[in-house]
Parts: C-alpha cells; sequence; structure tokens
C-alpha cells in the first residue's frame, strides 16, 4: 500500500516549517489521521513537513493563570502527565480514551485539533475547557478557540501555512469537578458521543456548567442553554437527571452506519446525566 | 530517493528509501521482511506492528524515512528470554490460528510485558486493543499472555 509520491521534509524549528509550507504541504505529526488518509489515496499531497524533531512543540508548563500544551505532546503523554492531571483532569482522561494504545503512544493534541474530526475526544475536551489555541503563520501568531476554528467536520479555518504550536487551558479550580465519559462500540474505536463536563457547586447550588458534546453532531457543541437552565439550582441526582432530559432540544444528533440519530440523542442524555453526577463527585478531588 | 540508516533486528540497515513508502511497504517489499502483515494500512488492525526504539506502533503509518537514526524491531529479532516464553506460551494455548495476527500480537505482548504489565484479563485486553484477531479469538492470547506475566521474570 503507498501513498501518491510526496516529498519528505523534516522540520528543525517552528520557523522553518512554517517557511516551507505552502498551498501544496501538510505538516506531519503523529500520523495517525494523515497516513491512513495517504494510504488508502483519500488525500495527496506535494511536500510533508515532519514537525516531530522541534523540540519546543512538546513543551508542557504552567503560569498562574494557565496550563500550556505544546502541539506536539502525544495523547499517551497527556494521560499520564503529573502536570496535567492536576491542572486539568478532564483533559488527561480524554486523552486516555483516544483510540488504541499505538494511537496514544503516537498520535499528538495539535494534530488532533488540525484534524477536527465531529467525534475527537481532546477537541470536545477544549470545547468544555474554553481553551485557547495558539497557531503561527508567516504573518505571525494567532489565538483561535474551538468554535473559531472549526467550521464542520474535518473543517477548519486553518490555512496550510498556519501551524498549531500549543494549547492552553485554565486551570480547575478549587470549586470545580471535571469529567469525561464517553461510549464508544469497542475499546480503541471512536467515541459514538463523548461528554466533557465542569461543574462549580457553591452552597449546594449550580454556580456554574460548561458541558460539551463530541460525536452526536457535525461537530463538537457547547450545551449553552442547559449550562445556563442549570444555573441557581440545587446540586444532586434530581437535577442530574432532569438535565439530561434536556439535552435532546440542544443536540442535533445526525446517523451514520454505526449509530442513527436517535441512539445518539439517546446517549448523549444518559452520558450528560452521568458526566454531570461524576464532575459532582470529582470536586475537590485533585 | 533518500540515503537513510536505522537498526533493525541488531542490524545496520542503509539505503535508498523513496519519500513516500511506509515503513511497513520498506521493510516488506525492499527487503523481503515478510513477518511484518500488511492488514488494513490505516492503524486499526496492529497486524504491521513493530517496535520503534522499544514502542509498538503501526509501521503502516511511520514513513521509512522516519526511522532514520532509529532501533527497529520486528518478531523475528534474536529471541532473548522473554521472547522465547511468549512464543512458548503462545504454542502452549493455541493462541494463533491462520497467525496473521500473531506478530503484532507477540510483539505488543513484549514491550507489555517488558513495560511492567500486570496479568488481570482487563489490562492485558486493553494493551491489546489495537490488535485484530479474525479467527482464535482473544481468550486463548490473553491467557498465554497472562500465564508470561505470572512468572516473569523466571528468576532474579
Ligand atoms: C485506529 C485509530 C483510531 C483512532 N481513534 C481515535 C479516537 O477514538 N478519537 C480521536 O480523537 N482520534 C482517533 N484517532 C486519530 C488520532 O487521534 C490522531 O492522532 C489525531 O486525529 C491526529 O493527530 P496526529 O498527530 O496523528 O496528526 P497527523 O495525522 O500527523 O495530522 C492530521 C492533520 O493535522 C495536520 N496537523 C498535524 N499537526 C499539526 C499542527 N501542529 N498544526 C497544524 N496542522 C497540523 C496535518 O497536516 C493533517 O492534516 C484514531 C486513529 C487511528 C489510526
Ligand atoms: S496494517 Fe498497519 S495497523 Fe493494520
Ligand atoms: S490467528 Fe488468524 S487473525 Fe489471529
Amino acid at each position: 500500500m503507498y501513498p501518491l509520491p510526496f516529498v519528505y521534509k523534516k522540520a528543525q524549528s517552528i520557523a522553518e516549517a512554517v517557511a516551507w509550507a505552502g498551498d501544496d504541504s501538510r505538516f506531519l505529526a503523529g500520523g495517525q489521521s494523515l497516513l491512513p488518509m495517504l494510504n488508502l489515496q483519500l488525500a495527496s499531497v506535494g511536500l510533508l513537513i515532519d514537525v516531530n524533531a522541534i523540540a519546543e512543540l512538546a513543551a508542557i508548563g504552567e503560569d498562574r493563570a494557565a496550563l500550556s500544551v505544546g502541539a506536539l505532546t502525544r495523547h499517551d503523554t497527556l494521560a499520564r502527565h503529573a502536570t496535567v492531571r492536576r491542572a486539568s483532569p478532564l483533559l488527561a482522561e480524554a486523552a486516555s480514551l483516544v483510540g488504541n494504545p499505538r494511537v496514544r503512544r503516537r498520535g499528538t493534541l495539535g494534530g488532533s485539533v488540525a484534524q477536527a474530526d465531529p467525534a475527537a475526544e481532546l477537541v470536545t475536551a477544549l470545547l468544555a475547557l474554553d481553551a485557547e489555541i495558539d497557531v503561527v503563520s508567516p504573518d505571525g501568531r494567532q489565538r483561535y478557540t474551538v468554535p473559531s476554528l472549526m467550521l464542520g467536520p474535518l473543517l477548519t479555518v486553518l490555512r496550510s501555512q498556519e501551524l498549531v504550536v500549543g494549547v492552553r487551558v485554565p486551570h480547575r479550580e478549587p470549586a470545580e469537578g471535571q469529567a469525561f465519559v464517553e461510549v464508544a462500540r469497542r475499546e480503541g474505536d471512536f467515541a459514538l458521543v463523548a461528554v466533557a463536563a465542569r461543574l462549580w457547586i457553591r452552597s449546594g447550588r449550580v454556580a456554574r456548567a460548561a458541558i460539551a458534546v463530541g460525536g452526536a453532531a457535525e461537530m463538537p457543541i457547547r450545551l449553552a442553554d442547559l449550562e445556563a437552565w442549570l444555573k441557581g439550582q440545587k446540586a444532586g441526582a434530581p437535577l442530574w437527571d432532569a438535565a439530561g432530559e434536556r439535552v435532546s432540544d440542544e443536540v442535533r444528533a445526525v446517523g451514520d452506519p454505526f449509530a442513527g440519530a436517535a441512539y445518539r440523542t439517546h446517549l448523549s442524555r444518559v452520558l450528560v446525566c452521568r458526566a454531570l453526577a461524576q464532575a459532582e463527585r470529582a470536586r475537590g478531588a485533585s | 530517493m533518500t540515503e537513510t540508516e536505522f537498526r533493525l533486528n541488531g542490524r545496520v540497515v542503509r539505503g535508498q528509501m523513496a519519500d513516500y513508502a511506509t515503513l511497513a511497504a520498506y521493510l516488506r517489499d525492499n527487503l523481503g521482511h515478510f513477518e511484518v502483515k500488511a492488514g488494513c494500512g490505516e492503524g486499526v488492525c496492529g497486524a504491521c506492528t513493530v517496535l520503534l526504539d522499544g514502542e509498538p506502533l503501526a509501521s503502516c503509518l511511520l514513513l521509512a524515512r522516519q526511522a532514520e537514526g532509529c532501533t527497529v524491531e520486528t518478531v523475528a529479532a534474536a529471541a532473548d528470554g522473554l521472547r522465547q516464553a511468549l512464543a512458548e506460551a503462545f504454542v502452549r494455548w493455541e493462541a494463533a490460528q491462520c497467525g496473521y495476527c500473531t506478530p503484532g500480537m507477540l510483539l505488543t505482548a513484549y514491550a507489555y510485558v517488558k513495560g511492567g504489565g500486570s496479568f488481570d484479563s482487563p489490562s492485558i485486553r486493553r494493551a491489546l486493543a489495537g490488535n485484530l484477531c479474525r479467527c482464535t479469538g482473544y481468550q486463548h492470547i490473553i491467557d498465554a499472555i497472562a500465564e508470561v506475566v505470572s512468572t516473569w521474570p523466571a528468576e532474579g
């Protein structure tokens, strides 16, 4: 099995990668989405720019405001990294559910963002986390959010010269509980539906909620109406159940050969309920 | 074509590699390493698994040129004690029928045991989640690996 011919070049710096990029080039990170498409000749490319040797793309750090994760961070590293697990447990959990172990060893956060799969765990997590996505191009630096970056299934605003360099995620706050849950047909498969939830509870009432659903619709979505409805209500199992019931109004589920729209709507309901209950329990835990 | 060099099963391989050749294609078509199986080409089945610097990866999703300077091991690498123990356990448990998935299973199991994996079935299943077997069924494979984990290292 051979891709259509292309030229391969390995960049040593962000500046070099971006300078080489042109209309007929693509960046190669983990290759776990791009190489399947090239192997099956569903995509072709003139120049493949390997960014795997760019060490500064793989850094993980934090300042007072946020955790910063380099675009080249492998899913497996994200799932296990002590700083990530503390500062953003939801992101670590999401990474542990991506694909199979080989995919997690090789696939990257930046690749996942640029690939923009409707069921991508990491994109769903970043959407719930209000993450900022840093991109470098010949025109300089730009900052996006998931909604400003993603246009549709496998579609982003990124041009071929724009390199995702990293992601900034706010630290989990003391009053905040986080959860990430999904249902897939088998271990290692893409999620049919995945839900990321953040919940702030003060004096027994919901102070704030952030809920994102991936896999159900054309792209991961935030349940803004449900988040607003939850605010001020008494926290607890009856509320999570009631929240689940309201999900179908907001999720416009689409079907595919693996699962119909009705089943995906059902899964969204169940998983939102489960995620909220789990986020409530996770408060204060580190 | 670009001159590229890596270590394969303990030997140095140096050759002209097409930029667009995957490692799986290069190992099979140029070097005759047919123990690296050609399966799905999309990272799902695990038949093409090799160890790249000790880590199980899909060789269909790596370019041959990305192996530059790395160590690549296939199931035909010289048998150390653990490889031998796994191969014998697979035979004892009849953990192979057609054998197409077996190289990938053995390499994944090898890295799992070496990495200190535990012998409980859920952990083994999770480690093997990317390796499909279409005929033996997974139970005997898992039993074989569990047996090796529980007796490894054989002594000190
Ligand atoms: C068997 C299998 C199962 C999988 N299951 C899942 C799953 O359950 N959930 C899931 O979310 N994903 C899954 N994936 C996809 C996997 O997560 C990929 O790793 C990810 O989608 C892309 O990351 P990558 O680093 O491999 O990117 P690549 O494949 O290298 O690139 C993907 C695309 O992004 C571009 N790109 C890469 N890096 C950058 C960057 N820094 N800046 C700009 N553009 C960039 C590339 O040019 C390309 O267009 C699976 C893959 C396989 C093979
Ligand atoms: S052939 Fe590489 S994973 Fe199937
Ligand atoms: S033994 Fe035939 S595919 Fe596993």
